[in-house]
């Protein structure tokens, strides 16, 4: 009896834990978010010999609607990704032509070390993923949770194992860890520089390092986020996407 | 009796004589040996891609011809009614109904773009070859779900290995994107680098799982052999209505159509080359032959034969010579090819530039009877060409000086 007591009381205790985790995450989640954002950002490329700068418009809105509108360098500008619950379009002025998503998902995105995975399925860690807390860390000073995140069988990810570094006291996630099957590093994410954006404190930069080429990596900058000016579902539109500016 | 005397002139000079012989013949046999090995690698090349990967013809929804989208799919009544038709044609070995996607593969490491073939293994094993070239796993002969074929090359690339998970993305007829993990159940290796990097199989059940609904964009049609594709092709063609379009492995590969049809004549033009080596060879012989019997042609003429005997003289002994050389280079050659043909021949070290190519790394010649007649043709038209000059110098000998000597 004893030992039925304790394996329930290991069993309740566990999933409690879970759920806590769970919790976390998607707090985690949603602070990043917000209900909906327009953001400005730069996305620089380093590799050992050269790097590149690209700066992008974003918009959010929930998880199914998000979009993006490369403003340079010039080559770029006025490519638009713009995906809209599981369709996603790519506008590309220069042919004036939208192009249905495969084209556009060619390698990764916009040569950065980003991949296009990345881009459409953000926010899918709380889907796709059982989180569970493994530790507490300091991480660049903040007191932070360490969540592993386990990929749900049959979950559409490449990923065998996942490290979030989750701030306790403001739920921003600080660092990643992203790990293939056989337990090796593969990429490694950091955030930093938090910084107060329009009531919110965000990470301004993002750092993602590939583990076997840490010379190469890219690193997202936040310019300046909204999270106030209302954006209208209609903005998410297909017909919509030759206007956005 | 010109004919003897022609003859006995040739073997009055036995050693010069025989050098001319053998290099006419060497050239030959090199020629041969060239067209023997040109054939043999294009028809091994041939062979690999249509059993591997083309199918002697394939039919597709004209929109998918013009742009490969995955709303550009047969419906089943028009499958239905090209498989009566194909049924009906007793050269038809077998057919595959494939689903054909453009889509994404991603591993930790890795993103690419891919193209990903859904198939019914057991319709594909009649069809296709793919199967006989795993190097590791099956081609979904255990029954695993969701596993998917990629190439040694892709696995390499993209740092996967057996039962590894992969992730694939691709849209659906209706423009819905979809994302599944698949794991690696097996992986080949064709003889085309080109197509294994870009192609991974999976299950066609696994696709409709996913996607909600059959989905068919090519159906892969194989003969009883490959002699006259185009006829048998243009059998079915007549008998198929729009949007349906069927097309030739020589349509649907265009560069390995290109490479077969250009094959003759790259292979003229190298024998053009041996020939004009040979002419230059068999002049230079018979103006020796000639300038050395001045003395004697001299005392010929003078003795009553005519400018036109001496000129067909001349031009005799050089038929001639070609006449005994052709026949000998065409046997050596043959019997070479044949010998070759056997043993096949090893180019394991150049292995990689031939697997670019889409050729093996053992190469087997073969007999081309036809280029044996265009052969002896060009040796005796070159071997009259090269006899027009020293004719023509024997012609202008004058009797008197001629006898003087010097």
């Amino acid at each position: 009896m004893k030992k039925v007591l304790l394996l329930l009381f290991i069993f309740f205790y566990s999933s409690l834990f879970a759920q806590d985790a769970l919790a976390i995450l998607k707090k985690s989640e949603a602070y990043l978010r917000g209900a909906q954002s327009t953001a400005e950002i730069s996305i620089t490329t380093v590799r050992p010999s050269w790097e590149r700068t690209m700066t992008a418009k974003l918009w959010n809105k929930g998880a199914e609607m998000s979009c993006i509108l490369i403003t340079g360098p010039k080559r770029d500008a006025g490519t638009v990704f713009m995906k809209n619950g599981e369709n996603v379009w790519n506008f590309v002025p220069a042919i004036k032509k939208l192009i249905a998503l495969p084209a556009a998902l060619v390698q990764n995105w916009m040569g950065t070390d980003i991949s296009n995975d990345a881009l459409i399925n953000a926010g899918s860690l709380t889907v796709d993923y059982t989180p569970s807390i493994i530790a507490s860390e300091v991480v660049s000073g903040q007191d932070c949770w360490v969540l592993e995140l386990l990929p749900k069988p049959d979950a559409p990810v490449v990923w065998g194992k996942v490290i979030a570094f989750i701030d306790k006291a403001s739920y921003i996630q600080l660092g990643g860890e992203f790990y293939d099957e056989d337990n090796f590093l593969i990429t490694e994410m950091q955030a930093s520089e938090l910084t107060q954006f329009d009531g919110r404190r965000l990470p301004k930069a993002v750092k993602m390092i590939p583990a076997e080429n840490p010379e190469s990596y890219t690193i997202i900058r936040y310019i300046s986020v909204d999270f106030t000016t209302p954006i209208p579902d209609s903005f998410f539109m297909k017909s919509n996407i030759k206007n956005i500016k | 009796m010109i004919f003897k005397v022609a003859w006995r002139n040739i073997w009055r000079s036995r050693i010069r004589s025989i050098i001319v012989l053998s290099s006419i013949a060497i050239g030959i046999w090199a020629g041969l040996v060239i067209i023997g090995f040109s054939f043999g690698m294009n028809n091994e090349r041939t062979s690999a891609a249509i059993g591997a990967t083309l199918g002697h013809s394939q039919a597709h929804h004209r929109a998918f011809i013009e742009d490969p989208q995955p709303n550009a799919m047969l419906s089943e009544a028009i499958i239905k009614e090209l498989e009566t038709t194909l049924d009906a044609q007793n050269f038809v070995t077998g057919y595959a109904k494939r689903t054909v996607l453009q889509g994404m593969v991603a591993s930790p490491k890795k993103t690419r773009a891919t193209r990903i073939i859904g198939v019914n293994a057991e319709a594909e094993r009649k069809v296709t070859t793919i199967p006989n070239y795993m190097v590791e796993g099956d081609f979904f002969e255990s029954k695993t779900r969701k596993g998917v074929v990629i190439s040694e090359k892709l696995a390499q690339k993209m740092g996967l290995s057996m039962r590894k998970k992969l992730v694939l993305t691709f849209q659906d007829h209706r423009g819905i994107i979809h994302k599944a993990t698949f794991r690696v159940s097996g992986m080949y290796r064709t003889l085309n680098s080109a197509w294994d990097e870009l192609n991974l199989y999976v299950q066609q059940d696994d696709i409709e799982k996913i996607v909600g609904g059959s989905l068919i964009h090519e159906v892969l049609i194989s003969y009883d052999k490959s002699e006259d594709t185009e006829q048998k092709t243009k059998a079915i063609v007549s008998q198929i209505k729009e949007p349906t379009v069927i097309t030739s492995w020589k349509e649907n590969s265009p560069e390995l159509g290109f490479a077969d049809d250009m094959m003759g004549i790259m292979l003229v033009l190298v024998l053009g080359i041996i020939m004009l080596a040979l002419l230059f060879g068999i002049i230079n012989n018979m103006l020796m032959a000639v300038l050395e019997r001045r003395r004697e042609l001299g005392m010929l003429m003078a003795v009553g034969m005519n400018k036109r005997k001496v000129f067909l003289m001349i031009l005799l002994e050089t038929l001639m010579l070609g006449f005994v050389a052709g026949p000998t280079g065409i046997v050596l050659g043959d019997v070479t090819v044949r010998a070759m043909m056997r043993i096949g021949l090893d180019l394991s070290t150049k292995k990689d530039g031939l697997a670019e190519l889409g050729v093996g790394s053992v190469i087997y010649p073969e007999i081309v009877p036809e280029y044996y007649l265009i052969i002896a043709i060009m040796v005796v038209t070159t071997a009259l060409i090269a006899a027009l000059f020293p004719a023509y110098k024997a012609l202008k000998l004058n009797p008197v000086t001629a006898i003087r000597g010097n």
